[in-house]
């Protein structure tokens, strides 16, 4: 199976890097989401998702790294967990990382929210954010 | 009479000169233009970053609902929306306004919007951000709605609305908040 990746850029929109590896189960995405099609951009990463557990269906780390979203993308990130979370359900081996900047009350916030929609359990991180 | 009706160039230049404008614009919006302000608000507040943060995501919001909804249209090139964006600082704070058309009638409902989140605390707030994201997005509303509730989660402040009935089936809908310069850290439940 491919892997995805997706070079993230900052130009009149924020595009986050994306990196889904097919081999060792690692996925992350970082940076900024704002986007000119949100939904699909982050469909292609469900599209993945999907695939993978389908084909490969090893266990899976999805890392968040994002230092800024709209909310939107919030609506979109909540996708990309509900479909992880529903494969954990079927018995998949899912881990979810989600790395805040020590200085954004916020995104921490959307963890613990996003915890008590989908029911998954995240693991919360804080980083230094570099400039 | 004329005198105070004319519109005093030097008046409105000498205000916008003044430090405590950051951003003023009124035209068309494009999501070009857009970029280039929030990149601009970035640099000019990079000496405080936790608040710059906390402006740039709130005016993203904020101008991202004038450039979806406003309901006066520039008609020359691509029929961009148009719409006024405000920023300004104070000693203790920073304060983003935007102003654009809408309909008279969706006017009730705007406010409505606006009172629910300034009844709600933070918590309820986050439930209610909760709740309109697991809704299936509403037909003309990328995400608007949520928009407000994230710029008073984001602001901790109340937002302020004001509407200017015009004649005709329009009116200037006004949206004004503050974010504080020294925010403390006060978030912890």
């Amino acid at each position: 199976m491919e892997n995805l990746e997706i070079k993230g850029e900052s130009g009149v929109y924020f595009i986050p890097n994306v990196k889904l590896n097919a081999q060792s189960g690692v996925c992350e995405i970082s940076g900024e989401s704002y986007l000119e099609d949100t939904s699909e951009f982050y469909n292609a990463i469900n599209n993945w998702l999907e695939q993978y557990f389908k084909e490969v269906n090893k266990s899976l780390t999805f890392n968040f790294r994002l230092t800024y979203f709209n909310t939107s993308s919030s609506r979109s990130i909540l996708d990309v967990l509900r479909v992880l979370k529903k494969y954990e359900e079927k018995g998949s081996q899912v881990t979810v990382n989600w790395y805040y900047p020590e200085d954004d009350d916020s995104i921490a916030e959307e963890a613990e929210d996003y915890m008590k929609d989908t029911g998954l359990k995240i693991n919360m991180f804080s980083f230094e954010p570099e400039d | 009479m004329t005198a105070s009706n004319a519109f005093n160039f030097f008046e409105y230049h000498a205000q916008i000169s003044q430090d405590n404008v950051l951003l003023s614009y009124k035209g068309p919006l494009t999501d070009v233009l857009l970029a280039e302000f929030s990149r601009d608000i970035r640099t000019k507040l990079q000496s405080n970053r936790k608040v710059g943060k906390k402006v740039f995501a709130i005016f993203m919001e904020l101008a991202q609902n004038v450039l979806y909804y406003s309901k006066e249209v520039n008609y020359f090139g691509n029929k961009d929306k148009v719409g006024t964006l405000v920023i300004t600082q104070s000693d203790k704070y920073f304060t983003l306004i935007t102003g654009n058309l809408v309909y008279k009638s969706s006017v009730p409902l705007l406010i409505e919007k606006c009172e629910i989140v300034n009844s709600l605390d933070r918590e309820a707030l986050r439930e209610y951000k909760r709740t309109l994201r697991n809704a299936p997005s509403e037909e003309e509303s990328r995400g608007a709605g949520i928009g407000l509730v994230q710029v008073a989660l984001t602001s901790d402040n109340r937002i302020e609305m004001k509407i200017k009935e015009l004649q005709g089936d329009y009116a200037f809908f006004v949206i004004s908040v503050n974010v504080e310069k020294n925010a403390a850290d006060d978030n912890e439940e």
